[in-house]
């Protein structure tokens, strides 16, 4: 059999091919595809795999933040803002008990914070935080105005506060607190308040005295010329005994009083408020003892409106104070009183 | 297939740039044809060069020129064919070498088994159509195209040693499959 042309062969075959052309629903599926393809598309379907990468990353950085980021601990309503590794704490009827180790608390409706120097117990009651039993460092925001003070509950009364920082020592009858900033003053059960002094201490229980209303000790700080220096927060078992005088206690200066008076005051407390003016006026020079005096006059006036009390005051103020700098705001107020002649009412 | 295409700096956009649509219109059944040379009977892979052909032609569409536009296509055709059978030949040369080790190659042994050979190569197409894919290009480059070594060695970035190598085996074969192939082209 002769060999056969295969160049002949191809082009006849390239011609029939030709003349079938492309089926037109070759065609038609091409376009389409073509279409499709050109169409455009959008960029977060271009790029599948990015988003992808990028999604999984962000879930991974969520992640890593959750887990570092402790949740916020709380024991006994109290958020623990600091721990040490070695924090050794529970909770018991009595309150937060910390047994070791270091730990800042925070009562943040109150604002109050308290470290402890020791192990501890302390409680957060409605009216306060209560120290049980040890030795902490509180700092309290401060407060505006007008705002009720925080209020450190002790076995002796409660430490009010209007932003400060001091330490308390609580031995279970009985303690001290010492002031390193700010101002507070420590309430008696019975209502008596006695303000502190920034470097005072402040020990507690103090037994009633015979001649004056009850006082709890105060402390002066050592003075810098008798030798070295004593640690404000360690209480001489002499000198915070109970029966040292409520008399060795420092008097508050009248802007002192005048702001306790302006916390009770704020706090509708008029009759306490007028017994703290009473007993503070004794101690007081005379140029301040006028205002205090019309201080007194005007709360038993227009707060707790005893005009038999009112008249009295006033009467014995006129004679203290002749020609005082009140004169015109007393007989003011002995007018809408209708008090009747210089001794008052009867 | 696109070494062909970037082998030269891109000329100057035309000032009328060619209309996809019109494009498609005009060259399609062309390209398709084109494709089908190669396919060995399978329309969907001559569809599918087809299509990655015009794909192409949307991506250049802004280079190229009406009077140039066939060459063009016929190029990238040409190109992409010979680069899909390329990595079809690969990948099936796989397959057989792992499931059919090589065996010695058949030899006529009787006549019914040299008649059997022969009607099932009847067809030019198909016989060509028997040759590995590099050779299929190049043979019908040459075959039906009319186009010299050196000229298939520049349409397809090959160089012209082994477009000479490749007719050399193809031809070798095709005569051996009792088919006279005259080396007509310059």
């Amino acid at each position: 059999m002769a060999p056969r042309d295969l160049r002949a062969g191809l082009r006849r075959e390239d011609l029939v091919r030709r003349e079938q052309g492309m089926p037109p629903a070759v065609r038609a599926r091409l376009w389409s595809r073509l279409r499709d393809a050109r169409a455009p598309k959008p960029a977060w379907h271009r790029r599948p795999v990015s988003w992808g990468l990028a999604a999984s990353a962000a879930a991974l950085a969520l992640v890593v933040f959750l887990m570092r980021t402790p949740p916020p601990r709380a024991l006994g309503g109290l958020e623990v803002a600091r721990a040490s590794a070695d924090l050794m704490a529970r909770e018991d009827a009595a309150g937060v008990v910390i047994e070791g180790g270091e730990a800042a608390l925070l009562d943040s409706t109150r604002g109050i914070t308290l470290r402890n120097q020791g192990p501890l117990v302390v409680r957060r009651e409605p009216t306060g935080v209560r120290l049980v039993r040890g030795r902490a460092e509180f700092s309290v925001a401060h407060r505006q105005r007008g705002a009720p003070p925080a209020v450190v509950l002790v076995s002796g009364g409660a430490i009010e506060v209007m932003g400060t920082r001091f330490t308390v020592d609580e031995q279970g009858r009985g303690g001290t607190v010492t002031l390193h900033e700010g101002a507070i003053a420590f309430r008696r059960p019975g209502g008596e308040v006695v303000p502190v002094e920034v470097g005072q201490t402040l020990a507690w229980p103090v037994p009633e005295p015979v001649a004056e209303p009850a006082q709890p000790v105060l402390r002066e700080p050592a003075p810098a010329v008798s030798g070295p220096s004593q640690p404000l927060v360690t209480p001489s078992p002499k000198v915070a005994s109970p029966r040292v005088p409520a008399t060795s206690a420092r008097a508050p200066s009248a802007e002192e009083v005048l702001r306790e008076l302006e916390v009770l005051r704020g706090r509708h407390e008029f009759e306490q408020a007028a017994r703290y003016l009473e007993e503070a006026m004794r101690r007081q020079p005379v140029a301040t003892r006028e205002r205090l005096s019309f201080e007194l006059g005007s709360l038993l006036t227009y707060q707790l409106k005893d005009a038999r009390r009112a008249c009295a005051h006033w009467a014995l103020h006129e004679r203290q104070f002749r020609r005082g700098r009140y004169a015109a705001e007393v007989q003011r107020a002995r007018g809408t009183l209708s008090c009747e002649g210089p001794e008052g009412a009867r | 297939m696109s070494r062909a295409l970037h082998s030269k700096a891109p000329p100057a956009p035309p000032a009328r740039p060619v209309s996809f649509d019109t494009l498609y219109e005009a060259h399609a059944e062309d390209v398709y044809v084109w494709a089908m040379r190669y396919a060995a009977g399978r329309s969907g892979w001559a569809e599918d060069v087809t299509h990655d052909v015009f794909l192409k032609a949307w991506e250049h569409q802004a280079w190229l020129r009406e009077e140039d536009v066939r060459g063009w296509l016929f190029r990238v055709t040409q190109n992409v064919a010979f680069s899909a059978l390329r990595r079809e030949k690969t990948f099936r040369q796989r397959i057989a070498h792992f499931l059919f080790p090589v065996h010695p190659a058949q030899t006529e042994s009787t006549p019914e088994s040299a008649l059997a050979r022969r009607e099932a190569v009847s067809s030019a197409t198909a016989t060509l159509d028997r040759l590995p894919g590099q050779e299929r290009v190049v043979m019908t480059l040459k075959l039906l195209d009319d186009l010299s070594q050196r000229e298939i060695a520049q349409l397809l970035s090959l160089s012209e040693g082994y477009v000479s190598k490749l007719i050399s085996r193809a031809q070798g074969r095709l005569t051996a499959w009792g088919w006279e192939v005259d080396d007509g082209s310059p």
